[in-house]
């Protein structure tokens, strides 16, 4: 299959198809409409772990933002449009994670602000919920991002497997590490 | 609720609970054409230059690996002691004869060794004292052997004749040699005079011959947070020399790393931040050279901040190869190596491209392999099987699959496989 420029009509046409073969415009509003019907059907599962991960609402909706544009610019190359979804999560937290980076490069700091009122915020005080949170945020990546889609998505391993690009034993040696690492960085705040 | 996966739990979902129901902005996508960057007719797309790129400098790592090789030896970790494990033997096909394998069913989250009074929760009672790993035959699958530690296993690591583990328990790492008896039916396992470490370890590699252990470590310092810590030690006196990363490039973090032959240099792989530098690379570090900081030695392989772009890689016994998977649209996986030759390098070469779905019995495999032969003909990687997504053990052998089903069960297992192969160039001995 040849490579098509990035925002031609051709791009953005069924995979397979010769440049030009098809009405440019048919093309992308199929295009448009698929990724938006993701966008509707997904947006906010993906800004609550956006959320999640970096703490800040406008941050997390620009990641997303960029995460389904990106995809909408890659429709036409996707060669399996079920794992669009995948796709878009493994750009969510690719984004998520050159925003904490920015982040920690610009010295700036983010406090979660705890709910007004839910089931979960019963079982932690407010401190305590910043307090994991802000430890969260201190692992390594792949730590991080391993924890978030296990215990606050409940992603089976398989699948966390295939959003992050890793194999599933890596994902739970990934976790262990991780869960040892954050209860670690609990233990010292305390 | 006192472990830490619930709190992670109520921490994360009432973090979540703020982004109500119905409150996700209006998607607005990009207006085709009008992306800063684009081209018209003729251009790739953007995602695929920066693999293109990658792909470009696979060939100029190799020749920057032959001549880091050629350095004039420096200041070294001292080698005396005992003797160092013999080389383990190979299969008929060039294979290493053994692997060590972590089981699966000890490897739950949460289960930290320690104790109640940590705050780490109830811990299984088997992990609190001891976990037992296995040697597995590569012929067979089988286990032939196996070793039981004094504690929680987290991290393995294998030199042409030995395989160590690292070991935690009461938050402390200590460290241990596994050696496979001469009959291949039992183990030795000696703890090393390494000096026990307190900080989150997350990758550990032994040099070839068995005489040095690395490992990286993630260290608070004060306000700039966190940053990598590599650490490589003596197996047979515990000297040990550290490095660390600057302040600047705190937001980096380390992934798996490899002594080459000779066991001086260490390349390991670096995520960086996106367009700064360093980015994401593979990384040589001259262990012999003065110095303590961790980014002084060269990046030899770019990697492209691409979702699901390239983030390991394994290196050839030699060191001479280096074996890495790319996945990224369209193509969910490609396999890829570069070979040097006396004349300098070559072209990157693709060892497995997935053929369109349902033609191959694997569409995608994991990072990074397994094992690497010499000249990167015959690659063991983990791929998952196109038909059910199960994770396969396939055998890249020029170019062709061959499933391993009686390995199919270690899939969910963590590996560690000698650095020895019979495949291509002999591997240099020494390290």
């Amino acid at each position: 299959m040849s490579i098509q420029p990035e925002g031609s009509a051709a791009a953005l046409a069924a995979p397979h198809a010769p440049a030009g073969s098809g009405p440019a415009d048919r093309g992308g509003a199929a295009a448009e409409a698929s990724v938006t019907a993701l966008y509707e059907a997904h947006a906010l599962g993906l800004v609550r772990l956006a959320y999640v991960m970096l703490g800040d609402r406008a941050a997390a909706e620009d990641v997303v933002q960029e995460a389904f544009g990106g995809l909408y610019r890659r429709w036409g190359e996707l060669s399996d449009k079920e794992r669009a979804l995948a796709y878009v999560r493994s750009s969510v937290l690719n984004g998520c994670r050159s925003a904490l980076r920015r982040r920690r490069l610009q010295g700036t700091e983010v406090t979660h602000q705890p709910p007004a009122a839910s089931a979960e915020a019963a079982a932690l005080t407010i401190e305590e919920r910043r307090e994991v949170m802000r430890a969260l945020r201190r692992l390594p990546d792949r730590q991080r991002e391993v924890l978030v889609l296990r215990f606050y998505l409940d992603e089976p391993e398989a699948e966390i497997a295939r959003v992050m690009g890793i194999s599933p034993s890596t994902v739970r040696s990934t976790a262990h590490r991780g869960l040892a690492a954050l209860g670690r960085l609990l233990k010292e705040t305390q | 609720m006192n472990t830490v996966e619930d709190r992670i739990r109520a921490a994360a979902r009432a973090a979540a609970a703020t982004v109500a129901d119905g409150s996700a902005p209006p998607l607005s996508l990009p207006q085709p054409g009008r992306r800063p960057g684009l081209r018209g007719g003729g251009g790739r797309p953007p995602w695929a230059v920066p693999f293109a790129a990658a792909a470009a400098v696979i060939g100029i790592v190799a020749a920057s690996i032959l001549v880091a090789r050629a350095v004039v030896p420096g200041q070294t970790v001292p080698e005396i002691g005992p003797a160092l494990a013999a080389p383990l033997p190979l299969t008929a096909g060039g294979l290493p004869a053994y692997f060590l394998a972590i089981p699966p069913g000890d490897q739950q989250a949460g289960a930290e060794p320690g104790n109640q009074n940590e705050g780490v929760g109830p811990i299984p009672r088997r992990l609190s004292s001891h976990e037992t790993l296995r040697v597995v035959a590569t012929d067979t699958g089988k286990t032939v052997a196996t070793a039981t530690l004094p504690g929680y296993v987290t991290e393995i690591a294998a030199s042409r004749g030995a395989f160590f583990a690292a070991v935690v328990r009461s938050g402390t790492a200590t460290f241990f040699e596994i050696r496979l008896d001469d009959d291949r039916t039992a183990t030795t396992v000696t703890e090393l005079p390494i000096q026990p470490d307190t900080a989150p370890l997350e990758f550990m590699a032994a040099s070839p011959n068995g005489s040095k252990l690395a490992y990286s470590t993630l260290v608070m310092h004060g306000a700039i947070g966190d940053v990598q810590n590599l650490v490589v030690a003596s197996t047979i006196n515990g000297s040990e020399r550290e490095w660390t990363t600057p302040a600047s490039y705190s937001t980096g973090s380390m992934g798996p790393m490899n002594f080459l032959a000779g066991g001086r240099m260490l390349a390991f792989s670096w995520t960086g931040p996106s367009g700064t530098s360093p980015s994401s690379a593979l990384r040589l570090l001259d262990t012999a050279a003065p110095g303590s900081d961790l980014m002084a030695g060269r990046a030899v392989l770019r990697f492209a901040n691409q979702p699901g772009m390239v983030e390991g890689y394994t290196l050839s016994p030699n060191g001479r190869v280096a074996v890495g998977v790319a996945s990224g649209l369209p193509r969910q996986t490609v396999v890829y190596s570069v070979t040097v030759s006396a004349a300098g390098t070559r072209k990157p070469t693709d060892l497995y491209r997935p053929p369109e779905r349902h033609a191959s019995p694997v569409n995608s495999c994991n990072t990074p392999p397994l094992w690497v032969s010499n000249t990167g003909s015959h690659v063991l990687i983990e791929c998952y099987a196109t038909a059910s997504a199960d994770v396969r053990i396939v055998l890249i052998n020029h170019g062709h699959v061959a499933q391993l089903p009686w390995l199919d069960a270690t899939a969910n297992e963590v590996t560690a496989f000698p650095g020895i192969t019979s495949i291509g160039v002999p591997a240099n001995t020494g390290g």
